[in-house]
C-alpha cells in the first residue's frame, strides 16, 4: 500500500504517484515523461506500434486506479511498469489473436524466414527483419528476450516481472536465441561480412 | 552481463530500432486524465463503494437491528392502547354523554384474595352497588365505593 511519507522528496516516484492519484496533473505528467519511453518501447517490442500506444496509455491510467498494488518495498516503479506492460500485451494478444501461442514449448516458431526475408532483403531493412523474427517467437520467449536483450534487465528482475524462476528465464532465453539464430543466420552472416573492420 | 558486448549476434539483434514515442500521446493522456478526474465525483456516486472493516460493519448491523426492534416494540405498544368510545347516560335524565375510555386490548385478570374471609365475610364486598343505569359495553358502573383496610394478624390492634 502506498503511504505518503512526509519526509519523502518531492521528485520521487512515490510522491509523484501519490499526488497524481489526488488529481495533480503536473505530477502525473512528470511521471509520464519519466517512464513513457521505456513503457512504449517495451509495448512496441511485444506487440506493434498501434497497440503500443494503447498499452502505454492504459498502463499509466491503470497506475492511477491500481496504485495501491504498487509497493515500493517490493521493487521500483520501473519494474512494476514492465510487469504491467507485459500483462497488457498478453491481454492484447488474447483479445485480438486468441489462438496465439503464448507458451514456449514449441521448438520451431511460426516465423518462416525465407519469404519474409526475401521481401525485406529488397528493402534493406535489417531492423524490420529482426522485428518480424522476434514477433514470430512465442510470446513467453519474446518477453524474456526483449527484457534481457533490449531492456538489459538482470535474470532475477526478469524472473520477478514474469513471475517465474530464474532457471525458466534462462531456458526461454536460450530457446529464443536459438530460434533467432536459425531464422536470421543468413542475414547475420552477411552483416558480419559487410561489417567494416 | 551485457549481451551487446559479448556476442556478435547480440550486436546484430541490437539493430532492431524502435520508433520514438509519439508526441500526441502526451496530449491524449493528459485529456483522459483530466476527464477522469472531472467525472470522478459522479463515477464514485454511481459506481463507488466503501470499504468498511468487518467489526465496524457488524456493529453497525447490530445497531440497526436494535433500533428496528425498539421502534417495532413501541409501535406495538402504541397499538395496544386504544380509545374506546362509550355512551354514558348520566343521572340527569335524558342526558347522554360520549366519553373516551382508554382500554387495554390485552385481557387483564385481577384476582382479589381475601385473607380474612371467615372473620369478615360481611365486609368482603368492597363495592357492590350495581347501577340501574345502562352499562358501558356490559360493564356496570360503580356508584358507591366503600373502602376497608385489610391488615395482617399481627397488625390488628388488640
Amino acid at each position: 500500500m502506498l503511504i505518503l511519507d512526509q519526509r519523502m522528496p518531492e521528485d520521487t516516484d512515490e510522491h509523484l504517484l501519490y499526488q497524481a492519484r489526488l488529481g495533480n496533473e503536473s505530477c502525473f505528467m512528470v511521471l509520464f515523461e519519466r517512464y513513457r519511453d521505456i513503457v512504449f518501447r517495451l509495448a512496441y517490442r511485444l506487440t506493434d506500434e498501434h497497440a503500443a500506444e494503447d498499452i502505454t496509455q492504459d498502463c499509466f491510467l491503470g497506475l492511477l486506479g491500481h496504485a495501491n498494488h504498487f509497493d515500493p518495498a517490493k521493487g521500483s516503479l520501473r519494474t512494476y511498469l514492465y510487469g504491467a506492460v507485459r500483462n497488457l500485451a498478453r491481454k492484447h494478444y488474447w483479445l485480438h489473436q486468441g489462438d496465439v501461442e503464448l507458451d514456449d514449448e514449441s521448438e520451431d516458431p511460426s516465423f518462416v524466414a525465407e519469404p519474409i526475408a526475401a521481401r525485406l532483403l529488397l528493402q534493406h531493412e535489417t531492423s524490420e527483419l529482426i522485428h518480424q523474427a522476434v514477433v514470430a517467437l512465442p510470446l513467453a520467449q519474446r518477453e524474456a528476450l526483449v527484457l534481457f536483450q533490449y531492456e538489459e534487465l538482470s535474470l532475477s528482475e526478469i524472473a520477478t516481472i514474469l513471475a517465474i524462476d530464474v532457471g525458466t528465464v534462462k531456458s526461454r532465453l536460450h530457446r529464443a536465441r536459438s530460434h533467432l539464430r536459425k531464422t536470421l543466420s543468413p542475414y547475420f552472416e552477411r552483416s558480419i561480412i559487410h561489417e567494416p573492420t | 552481463m551485457n549481451p551487446h558486448d559479448k556476442d556478435p549476434f547480440d550486436k546484430f539483434l541490437g539493430q532492431w530500432k524502435v520508433p520514438d514515442t509519439p508526441t500526441h500521446l502526451n496530449n491524449a493522456i493528459s485529456k483522459v486524465y483530466r476527464r477522469r478526474f472531472e467525472q470522478r465525483g459522479w463515477r464514485w456516486f454511481l459506481h463507488g463503494g466503501l470499504r468498511i472493516p468487518v467489526p465496524f460493519a457488524l456493529a453497525g448491523m447490530a445497531a440497526v437491528a436494535l433500533i428496528a426492534f425498539f421502534i417495532g416494540r413501541n409501535q406495538h405498544s402504541a397499538q395496544s392502547h386504544a380509545q374506546a368510545s362509550v355512551e354514558v347516560q348520566s343521572q340527569h335524565a335524558g342526558e347522554i354523554q360520549k366519553v373516551e375510555v382508554p382500554v387495554y386490548r390485552d385481557r387483564v385478570v385481577v384476582r382479589i384474595r381475601y385473607r380474612d374471609q371467615r372473620r369478615n365475610a360481611a365486609s368482603r364486598v368492597v363495592a357492590v352497588q350495581p347501577s340501574a343505569q345502562p352499562s358501558a359495553g356490559g360493564y356496570q358502573f360503580v356508584t358507591a365505593l366503600t373502602t376497608r383496610i385489610i391488615r395482617r394478624d399481627h397488625e390488628i390492634p388488640n
